[in-house]
């Protein structure tokens, strides 16, 4: 294997992971062979599909569970929505990045300012993981 | 394995057809996208190549080889550097849909009519000429 076949190693760790935790399905996949992502050694970026705070939040928890030292964060960008996102290494050693974007339900999240970006512990992933709405009720299953 | 997930569908259909195809240049970039959002481009696109156009073209050349229904395409990006991208568009051989493409820096006679943000299609004998090495005049291709 050479670095130059970084991309394909990377995908083939990626899909070998998600299908060995039978993880939530994606909305996008943007793997780079490492030149060009920024300062912190990111190879994979990965969103899962848009949905209500629960499932986004559960199927980053479950993603948490199966990645290497593993963090989570909370931003909304000036022009935008909630993300959520966690960040962790997979079994190879890439860094992955996984986040979703909070359709609703975004309610119970207070104080979160356009512009906001916050370290938040896997915990309170989970608690976000535990709110339901009466909106969610039906789709607590993250667009699986 | 979980036939709804389009994405996870792509990766493996994209590294099959590398497996299959060994002679392929490195991807540098690539991103697969779920098909279920109709703002998203092809489901695959991957940057292969950036510099001078005879490397770039070489490699599209490479990739376009592989590819079913191949389509070439130029494109000049309207920013600060107004590089041109150079595009492939074809099918994987499991189908999917794919749009490989390369940077070539503006500049030296590259390309010099095609205006910033302008799209222009290309047959695929014009990718196999500019993959060519480039003589020692210096002259650039004319589109």
């Amino acid at each position: 294997m050479s670095a130059a076949d970084g991309v394909k190693n990377h995908l083939r760790a990626l899909l070998s992971h998600v299908d060995k935790y039978d993880l939530a399905p994606l909305r996008a996949v943007h793997v780079t062979n490492g030149y060009e992502i920024g300062e912190d050694r990111t190879v994979i970026m990965a969103r899962v599909r848009d949905a209500g705070l629960s499932p986004v939040a559960w199927a980053l928890v479950n993603w948490a569970a199966t990645l290497e030292a593993t963090s989570a964060v909370l931003w909304r960008p000036a022009d935008g929505g909630v993300f959520l996102g966690v960040k962790g290494k997979l079994p190879c050693g890439a860094q992955v990045k996984v986040y979703g974007f909070v359709m609703f339900g975004v309610w119970t999240l207070s104080g979160v300012e356009p512009g906001h970006f916050e370290d938040i512990p896997i915990s309170r992933l989970l608690e976000y993981a535990q709110t339901r709405t009466v909106g969610e009720a039906n789709d607590d299953k993250g667009g699986k | 394995m979980n036939a709804g997930d389009s994405v996870r569908n792509f990766v493996a259909a994209f590294l099959s057809h590398v497996d299959k195809n060994k002679e392929l240049p490195p991807v540098r970039r690539l991103m697969v996208t779920d098909r279920a959002y109709p703002f998203e481009d092809e489901p695959v696109s991957m940057c292969v190549a950036d510099g001078p156009l005879s490397s770039v073209a070489w490699a599209l050349v490479c990739w376009a080889a592989s590819l079913a229904e191949v389509s070439v395409h130029l494109w000049r990006s309207t920013g600060r550097d107004g590089e041109v991208q150079v595009h492939v568009e074809g099918r994987l051989s499991s189908g999917v849909p794919v749009d490989v493409y390369g940077f070539v820096a503006f500049g030296a006679g590259v390309f010099p009519n095609l205006e910033r943000g302008t799209f222009s299609v290309v047959p695929l004998s014009e990718l196999l000429e500019w993959a060519k090495p480039i003589d020692g005049t210096g002259k650039g291709v004319v589109v």
